[in-house]
């Protein structure tokens, strides 16, 4: 007796889709290598290169008196408080400012459909400029330095919480909020007693991991005059001193690092 | 009261209806058959096309907000799905039937008086679950949800209760248990109670009167006990197998 073949009837098609994929995947790195300029020449070299990198961002003095290190210590180091509080301040103040607006752009918790719209399209047009941009807004505005570091730094944090927070708020459950609109409370008692409790973990799980990131970028934009440890290590990368530029990196790194382990932590203990 | 609401829309087809104070009303009809619509209406959470609803003597579809706050205020709704804050406490839960009689400030920073507390906690001594009142509303089991559900709609000293497929996410037993006390708040309090059901053969043991919808029209309207199979098949929509009748009604 034959045995019957058991065949899924989209076989043909499924491997047409998968013969395709692959094809444009193929297509697409070849025409990226082809755009980069990227030939074997160009390799020959670069260990050369990378080694000469190396022995400049770490000299022989790098863990001496007057070295790098030390030298980051004590002029860095009040660089990258300022870094911090930047961040810090950034994130607090941004964060406020997101929350009514996240309720105010969630299709749950808007009062009406206009204010839902208006917030709606006027924030996703301007979330569309890079944060680069603000930076560079901010310093022209107000001047280089921690200043204008903080005014882009609110505006980053308000449209990164802006976009993760009223993804959540429309993800809840809308019955609570019935349920207290139906026994008669306003608008904003009905939302302060149901959403604001339902959602308020998360808010601050995203607060603390908002407070990470602002830190990590407000380091990062003093590259272009925003003031903190960016603007330093500007400086210094200007002045080809290569040793403290690195020590100033792996600063940032450990910095980073242990950002990193505290918010994880704080934010499953929230969420819990 | 007396609600006429015909509209344009295909949820409700020109339904009127009258209730009385004090009576135990069952809506019964399949799923989509307009009986959520219906409830929905006559608190304003649905807003009627065209129509007039009279509650307490007020008119619902031209009341202003605050006219309508109030309405709400002494009409109680318990849902399907509990809709409790489940990451509160149960108490919690309750008080936030008093909202509706608080002042905006007093609501919105949730400073209950003593006698607010005391009005959540007979609430809660009335669907026996007052050991439960300090767990978080997740913790607890559906039936138990339910009963909460319950003492909220209670703590608004509601004239009205509006329950919406009260126990379609319970099983069997807990059902009749839950039913039990939305008949017992009916009988012993003398709220006036409307309930949504898809089962005929609960409704027939709770209700006095019984409306059977479908399509968004009121096909039956009746006592309990004068309810014919042929009755029965309008509101199913009279394609039902022999096989489909006879496990409905051994259900």
């Amino acid at each position: 007796m034959k045995q019957e073949q058991i065949k899924n009837p989209d076989s043909r098609k499924n491997l047409r889709n998968r013969f395709f994929i692959v094809l444009s995947i193929i297509l697409l790195t070849v025409f990226g290598i082809d755009r980069v300029g990227f030939s074997p020449r160009r390799v020959d070299g670069a260990i050369d290169n990378l080694i000469f990198v190396v022995s400049k961002f770490f000299p022989e003095d790098y863990f001496q008196e007057g070295g790098a290190i030390e030298w980051t210590y004590e002029v860095a180091s009040g660089a990258f408080i300022e870094s911090i509080q930047v961040g810090v301040l950034g994130a607090i103040i941004g964060c406020i400012l997101a929350y009514p607006l996240c309720l105010f752009g969630s299709k749950l918790t808007a009062p009406n459909k206009v204010v839902l719209n208006t917030t709606r399209t006027s924030v996703n047009v301007i979330r569309t400029m890079p944060e680069l941009f603000w930076v560079i807004l901010a310093t022209t505005a107000l001047g280089f330095g921690p200043f204008a570091g903080l005014v882009a730094i609110i505006i980053f944090v308000v449209f990164v919480v802006y976009k993760m927070f009223t993804e959540s708020i429309d993800a809840l459950d809308p019955g609570p909020l019935e349920a207290l609109n139906a026994t008669g409370a306003t608008y904003f008692t009905s939302l302060r007693h149901s959403v604001v409790k339902e959602i308020n973990p998360i808010y601050f799980a995203l607060c603390i991991f908002m407070l990470e990131l602002s830190i990590r970028v407000s380091a990062v934009i003093g590259l272009v005059g925003a003031g903190g440890i960016g603007q330093l290590l500007n400086v210094e990368r200007v002045y080809f001193h290569w040793d403290n530029v690195s020590a100033i990196v792996l600063a940032m790194t450990a910095m980073i690092v242990i950002l990193e382990i505290i918010s994880t932590s704080v934010r499953s203990r929230l969420l819990r | 009261m007396n609600v006429i609401y015909p509209t344009g829309t295909h949820a409700m087809k020109d339904v009127s209806l009258d209730i009385n104070e004090g009576d135990f009303l069952v809506i019964v009809g399949k799923s989509g058959a307009g009986k959520s619509t219906l409830l929905r209406t006559l608190n304003g959470l649905v807003k009627t096309t065209s129509g007039s609803i009279n509650i307490f003597d007020k008119e619902v579809t031209t009341s202003s907000k605050r006219e309508l706050r109030e309405i709400r205020s002494k009409t109680g709704m318990i849902f399907q799905t509990f809709n409790l804050v489940t990451r509160t406490t149960v108490f919690n839960n309750v008080l936030t039937g008093r909202l509706g009689e608080m002042s905006t400030l007093r609501g919105f920073f949730g400073l209950w008086s003593d006698e607010d507390k005391k009005i959540a906690m007979d609430a809660l001594k009335e669907v026996e679950i007052e050991e439960k009142a300090w767990t978080r509303a997740s913790k607890l089991s559906g039936g138990q949800q339910q009963r909460v559900g319950i003492a909220r709609a209670l703590t608004q000293k509601p004239k009205l209760v509006l329950a919406d497929e009260p126990v379609a996410s319970l099983d069997p037993v807990t059902s009749r248990k839950v039913m039990d006390y939305i008949k017992k708040i009916n009988v012993e309090l003398g709220i006036t109670t409307i309930v949504n059901l898809h089962f005929l053969d609960l409704a027939k043991d709770y209700a006095e009167r019984i409306i059977g919808m479908y399509d968004g029209k009121i096909v039956y309207d009746g006592m309990v006990d004068d309810i014919t199979d042929a009755d029965f098949e309008k509101i199913y929509g009279g394609q039902l197998t022999e096989e489909d009748y006879n496990e409905t009604r051994t259900n």
